[in-house]
C-alpha cells in the first residue's frame, strides 16, 4: 500500500499565508488608519494576537485527535452541542464567503466593469470556486501552493517600486495620536486571519503534526508581514488623512504606478488581476471550510455534493445587501461574531479537553 | 514478488473468466493423423494464400510436414537450418518412437537435429494457428499429436534513423523502429545492467500485439509497476494498432486535454526516464514508446537540456517556457488589451495599432479568432502535404497570405504578427500532444478575453491551472515539481541545476534508490570552482568523503 502523500511544514506555511492574504487587502489600510492614525503599522502587528489564540487550541487538539475540529468537537462536548457549533461555524463561513464575494463584485463593478451587472462577476467567481472545491484536502493545498508566489510577489514588487515615494514623516508618531479606537481597530486587524481556521482540516494530512503550531505561526507571520508592508507603503505615500478618505487605498496606490518610463501605465488593471488571485485563494479556503462543515453536519463525505448545493444560496446571500456600505456594516458585525466563535469555540474545547485529561488522571 | 508478466497473466485470466471476450473460436486438439491435421489447418487458414505445406519423410520412414506462412518467415533459414538437417537425420534405434514417450520423435529431432534456437510444442490447434500467425514454422509428424513450432520470423524493416518528430542538436541520431526486438536492443545496449527488467505479454484480442514493459528494478517504485500491470491487464480490446490505444485505455483522466503519458521515439530519452524510476511500454508495430508516469514539466524537456552545460540548459528551458506562455496567452492578451484596456499601452503604440485596425470590419475578438482558425487549418493541412508542396505552404507562405489579407482589409497587420508569433511559440514545445493541448486552450481564452477582458483571461487561467493541479498520473500529482515538495524538483523545472549537483533523483516518483552521485561530489565541484587556482589541483584525489558514500534507499 503506498504511503499517503502528506504536506510538509513549508507547504503548510504557504497555505496559511495564502489563506489569510485576501479580500481585505484593498481597504485594510483605511481601517487601520481610521482606528489608529499613524499607529496603523503597530495595529496591524497587534492583529496577530487573534490568530495565535485560535491556532494554539486548534493545533494542540488537532495533534491529540488527528482529525478536524468538526470531528473531535463531537467527542469532547457531546454530539448535539458539537452539531450546534458546527452549524454556527457553517453559517459563519457561508456568510463570510457571500459577503467577501459581494465586496469583490463591488470592487470589480466600480473599477473594471462599469456597465456589467454585479451578479455576473459574482456568479463567475462563485462558479470557479465551487468547481475548485470538488476535491480532497491535499489538492486543495496544491492550489494554494501554486498561486501563492503569483499573488504574493507582485505585491512585494509594487511596494518596492514605491519605496522612494514613502515619506517617513507620514508614519510618525509611531504610537498614533488617538488610542481610543484601538479596540474596534483590533477586530479589523484580526479579521483577515480568521480563515486560518483551515489549519484544522490540514492537520490530518500533515507529515509532522507536532510542527503544526509552528507552521501555522510562520504562515500568519508571513501574511502579517505583507499586510504590514502594505500599510506602511500606503500610509507613507498618502498620509493618514488622505488614506481615511480613500475607499480603496491600495488600489489608488497601484494606479499611480508606472513601469518602464511609460510602457505600462495604468497599473491598476494588472493590480486587480493580482488582487483577484489573492481573493480567490482566500475565498476558496472559506468555501472549502463551508462545504466541509456542511458535509460533516449532514454526514456526507462527498464534497462535490455540498459544494454544488451551496452555490445558489451563496449567490442569494451575496445579492442581499443593497449597497457597498451596507456590506461593510454587515462585515463589521460578522467579523466580531467570527472572532468570538472561531477563537472561543476552540478555546472552549481545549478547556474541556484539559479538564477531561485531568479528570481522567485523577480517576486513575 | 512474482514477475510482471506472471502477474499480468493471472490478472488477465481472472478478467477473461469474468467477461469472456474471445475473438477466435476454439478448434480443439490435434489428432495424431498427419493428413487430417494438415487438412484442418488448411481449411481454417486458406489454401490459396501464403500458407506453404512442405511434406517430407524423416529418415525415409516417418511422414511429416512443415507448415509456415511464407510472407513472414525466413525462407533461407528454413532451407538451411530446418529442411536440411531434417533430410539428413538418421533415426538410430530399431523401434519407431512412440507418441507421448519421454523421447519421442519430435523431442529427438529438437535435441539432435534442428538448428533453431527457439521452439515450442503444442497439441492445441488454436495455439498452432496462433504460432503460425506469429511467423513460426510448424513441424507435424504422423502418429504424434503435438506439433513443434520454431521461431523463424523475419519481417522487412526500415533502418534506424533520427526520428522526424524529435530532432535534437546534441544527442544520438537513433530512433525506435517498428520491430520490438530492435527497440529492446536499443534500450539494452544503453542500460547494460541486469536490473533492467523487460517483460512481454500480448494485448489485443485479434492483433495479439506483443507489448514489452521495461523498468529498472532497484530504482522503480513497485507500486507504480503494480499499477501499470493492473491497468494493462484491464485492456480488453480487439486490436492494438498503436501505443496510443494503450495510452487511452490506461490513462487516469481521459477527459482532460492534457496528456498524462509521455511518448517518445528516442531511445536516449527512454533510458533517462528508466533511470529516473519510470516505466516504459513498447509495442510491436509502432516506433513510439510510452513513458509512465508523466508530469507536466516532462513535456517541456528534451535531451538537449541535459547534454549541454547547465547555463545553456537553463537558458533554453526558460526560452521554451516563454514560448509556451506566448502561445497560450498572446492572442488573448492582445484582444483584452485592445478591446477593454487600451490605456495600458503607451500612447504612440496604441495609436499605431488603432490605425492598423481602422478598416477592419470585425471586432478584435472575431478577427483574432478567424486568423487563428485559419492558421490551424493551414497547419493541419501542411502535415499531410508531400514535401514539395508542403514546403511552399509553410509559415512563410501563411504570412504572405496574411499580408494579402491585410492589404484586402480583412485583418490588421498586428494580428498577423501575433498569430505568427503564437504559432511559432507553440512549435517550441517539444511534445506534440502537449503542444496541441495548449493550442486548443488558446481559443477559450480568446473568447473569455473578448467577453471579460483581462479578468476573463485570469478566470480562464485559473480554471486551467486548477484543472492541472487536480490531475494525477499513476498516483503522482501532475504538477509535482511546482508544489515545493523538495529541492530537487524545483531545481529541475525553471532552471537546470548543474549535473554534478543533482545528488538525488526527484522523489515524487518514490524511487527505491534515490542516489545518483556520491554525496560529496557537489561540494567538491563547488570548492574547485570557487577556490584559488593553485589550490584547485590538490583537491582532486582526496576530495571525496568516502565515509559518507552509501546509497539512499
Amino acid at each position: 500500500m503506498r504511503r499517503k502523500p502528506t504536506l510538509s511544514m513549508f507547504q503548510i506555511v504557504i497555505v496559511i499565508a495564502s489563506t489569510s492574504f485576501g479580500v481585505a487587502v484593498l481597504s485594510f489600510p483605511r481601517f487601520m488608519a481610521e482606528s489608529a492614525d499613524t499607529g496603523a503599522p503597530l495595529l496591524t502587528i497587534s492583529g496577530i494576537i487573534g490568530p495565535i489564540l485560535m491556532l494554539i487550541p486548534l493545533t494542540l487538539l488537532g495533534r491529540r485527535f488527528g482529525s478536524s475540529i468538526f470531528d473531535y468537537g463531537e467527542k469532547l462536548c457531546g454530539k448535539w452541542l458539537a452539531r450546534l457549533f458546527n452549524s454556527l461555524l457553517f453559517i459563519y463561513f457561508t456568510l463570510s464567503i457571500s459577503l467577501g464575494f459581494r465586496q469583490f463584485g463591488d470592487v470589480l463593478t466600480a473599477v473594471v466593469f462599469r456597465k456589467t451587472p454585479i451578479e455576473i462577476c459574482i456568479v463567475l467567481i462563485l462558479l470557479i470556486t465551487a468547481v475548485a472545491c470538488r476535491r480532497n484536502e491535499l489538492k486543495f493545498s496544491y492550489i494554494h501552493l501554486f498561486y501563492f508566489p503569483f499573488s504574493f510577489l507582485p505585491f512585494l514588487l509594487i511596494i518596492f517600486i514605491l519605496l522612494p515615494r514613502i515619506s517617513t514623516l507620514n508614519l510618525q508618531p509611531v504610537l498614533g495620536m488617538n488610542a481610543e479606537h484601538w479596540g474596534g481597530g483590533m477586530i479589523k486587524a484580526t479579521a483577515p486571519y480568521l480563515t486560518t481556521f483551515i489549519i484544522t482540516i490540514l492537520i490530518p494530512i500533515m507529515s509532522k503534526p507536532s510542527k503544526a503550531m509552528k507552521s501555522g505561526l510562520y504562515g500568519v507571520m508571513l501574511s502579517c508581514f505583507i499586510y504590514l508592508v502594505m500599510v506602511i507603503a500606503v500610509l507613507g505615500v498618502y498620509g493618514t488623512e488622505e488614506t481615511k478618505k480613500l475607499l480603496y487605498p491600495t488600489l489608488e496606490l497601484s494606479r499611480s504606478l508606472s513601469l518602464g518610463g511609460g510602457v505600462l501605465e495604468r497599473f491598476d488593471v494588472i493590480f486587480i488581476v493580482i488582487w483577484f488571485l489573492a481573493v480567490f485563494t482566500t475565498q476558496y479556503s472559506n468555501y472549502y471550510l463551508a462545504t466541509y462543515a456542511l458535509g460533516k453536519i449532514i454526514s456526507v463525505s462527498d464534497l462535490r455534493l455540498t459544494s454544488s448545493f451551496l452555490l445558489p444560496y451563496l449567490l442569494i446571500i451575496a445579492m442581499l445587501p443593497s449597497h457597498v456600505l451596507v456590506t461593510r456594516i454587515l462585515m463589521n458585525r460578522l467579523e466580531f461574531i467570527g472572532i468570538i466563535l472561531l477563537v472561543g469555540y476552540p478555546l472552549l474545547l481545549l478547556a474541556i479537553s484539559l479538564i477531561g485529561k485531568k479528570g481522567a488522571a485523577a480517576h486513575e | 514478488m512474482p514477475t510482471w508478466s506472471k502477474k499480468y497473466r493471472t490478472l488477465k485470466e481472472d478478467a477473461s473468466m469474468k467477461r469472456p471476450f474471445q475473438a477466435s473460436p476454439e478448434y480443439g486438439e490435434a489428432t495424431g493423423n498427419l493428413e487430417e491435421t494438415i487438412e484442418r489447418i488448411e481449411e481454417i487458414i486458406g489454401v490459396d494464400g501464403d500458407l506453404v505445406v512442405r511434406r517430407l519423410m524423416i529418415d525415409q520412414r516417418f511422414p511429416a510436414a512443415l507448415l509456415f506462412l511464407s510472407s513472414i518467415t525466413d525462407q533461407s533459414r528454413i532451407q538451411e537450418d530446418v529442411l536440411k538437417p531434417l533430410m539428413l537425420w538418421k533415426y538410430q534405434d530399431e523401434e519407431p518412437p512412440k507418441d507421448g514417450e519421454d523421447s519421442d520423435l519430435l523431442d529427438r529431432l529438437w535435441k539432435e537435429s534442428i538448428y533453431v534456437s527457439q521452439g515450442k510444442r503444442s497439441s492445441d490447434i488454436s495455439e498452432m494457428l496462433q504460432l503460425l500467425a506469429f511467423g513460426n514454422v510448424l513441424l507435424i509428424a504422423d502418429q504424434i499429436r503435438d506439433g513443434l513450432a520454431f521461431n523463424l520470423r523475419q519481417i522487412e524493416r526500415r533502418g534506424i534513423e533520427q526520428p522526424q518528430t524529435e530532432q535534437v542538436i546534441r544527442g544520438a541520431r537513433e530512433g525506435f523502429i517498428e520491430q520490438l526486438e530492435t527497440n529492446l536492443s536499443l534500450i539494452r545496449y544503453r542500460l547494460q545492467t541486469p536490473d533492467l527488467k523487460i517483460e512481454t505479454a500480448q494485448i489485443g484480442e485479434r492483433t495479439k500485439t506483443p507489448v514489452a514493459v521495461c523498468f529498472v528494478e532497484g530504482i522503480c517504485d513497485p507500486e507504480i509497476i503494480k499499477d501499470v500491470t493492473k491497468r494493462l491487464a484491464r485492456i480488453d480490446f480487439d486490436g492494438i494498432i498503436d501505443p496510443g490505444y494503450i495510452e487511452q485505455f490506461i490513462e487516469d483522466h481521459p477527459l482532460s486535454p492534457f496528456p498524462q503519458i509521455q511518448n517518445t521515439e528516442r531511445p536516449d530519452k527512454t533510458v533517462s526516464a528508466l533511470l529516473a524510476g519510470r516505466v516504459v511500454i513498447l509495442t510491436e508495430g509502432s516506433s513510439f514508446a510510452l513513458i509512465v508516469p508523466a508530469t507536466f514539466d516532462q513535456f517541456f524537456q528534451t535531451i538537449d537540456d541535459y547534454s549541454e552545460r547547465f547555463f545553456i540548459g537553463t537558458l533554453i528551458r526558460q526560452i521554451r517556457i516563454i514560448a509556451l506562455l506566448f502561445s497560450l496567452f498572446f492572442p488573448a492578451l492582445y484582444v483584452a488589451v485592445i478591446s477593454f484596456n487600451p490605456e495600458l499601452l503607451p500612447t504612440a503604440f496604441a495609436v499605431a495599432i488603432s490605425g492598423g485596425r481602422a478598416g477592419v470590419p470585425f471586432p478584435a475578438v472575431l478577427e483574432v479568432l478567424l486568423m487563428e482558425v485559419a492558421m490551424e487549418i493551414l497547419r493541419e493541412a501542411t502535415i499531410r502535404l508531400p514535401q514539395m508542396i508542403g514546403g511552399a505552404l509553410s509559415i512563410v507562405g501563411v504570412l504572405v497570405v496574411g499580408q494579402a489579407a491585410v492589404s484586402a482589409g480583412l485583418a490588421s497587420p498586428i494580428t498577423v504578427v501575433i498569430v505568427a508569433l503564437t504559432t511559432i511559440g507553440s512549435f517550441a514545445t517539444p511534445a506534440y500532444d502537449m503542444a496541441i493541448a495548449l493550442r486548443m486552450l488558446r481559443f477559450p481564452l480568446i473568447i473569455l478575453a473578448g467577453l471579460f477582458g483581462l479578468f476573463g483571461i485570469i478566470l480562464g487561467t485559473i480554471v486551467i491551472i486548477n484543472h492541472l493541479l487536480a490531475l494525477e498520473s499513476f498516483g503522482i500529482p501532475y504538477m509535482s515539481s511546482w508544489l515545493y515538495g523538495s529541492r530537487e524538483k524545483l531545481t529541475d523545472t525553471l532552471f537546470r541545476a548543474p549535473i554534478w549537483s543533482m545528488k538525488r533523483r526527484p522523489d515524487h516518483l518514490h524511487p527505491v534508490d534515490s542516489t545518483r552521485l556520491p554525496d560529496g561530489t557537489a561540494s567538491t565541484y563547488f570548492d574547485r570552482i570557487f577556490s584559488i587556482e593553485e589550490d584547485s589541483d590538490e583537491t582532486e584525489a582526496h576530495a571525496f568523503d568516502v565515509s559518507d558514500r552509501h546509497r539512499h534507499r
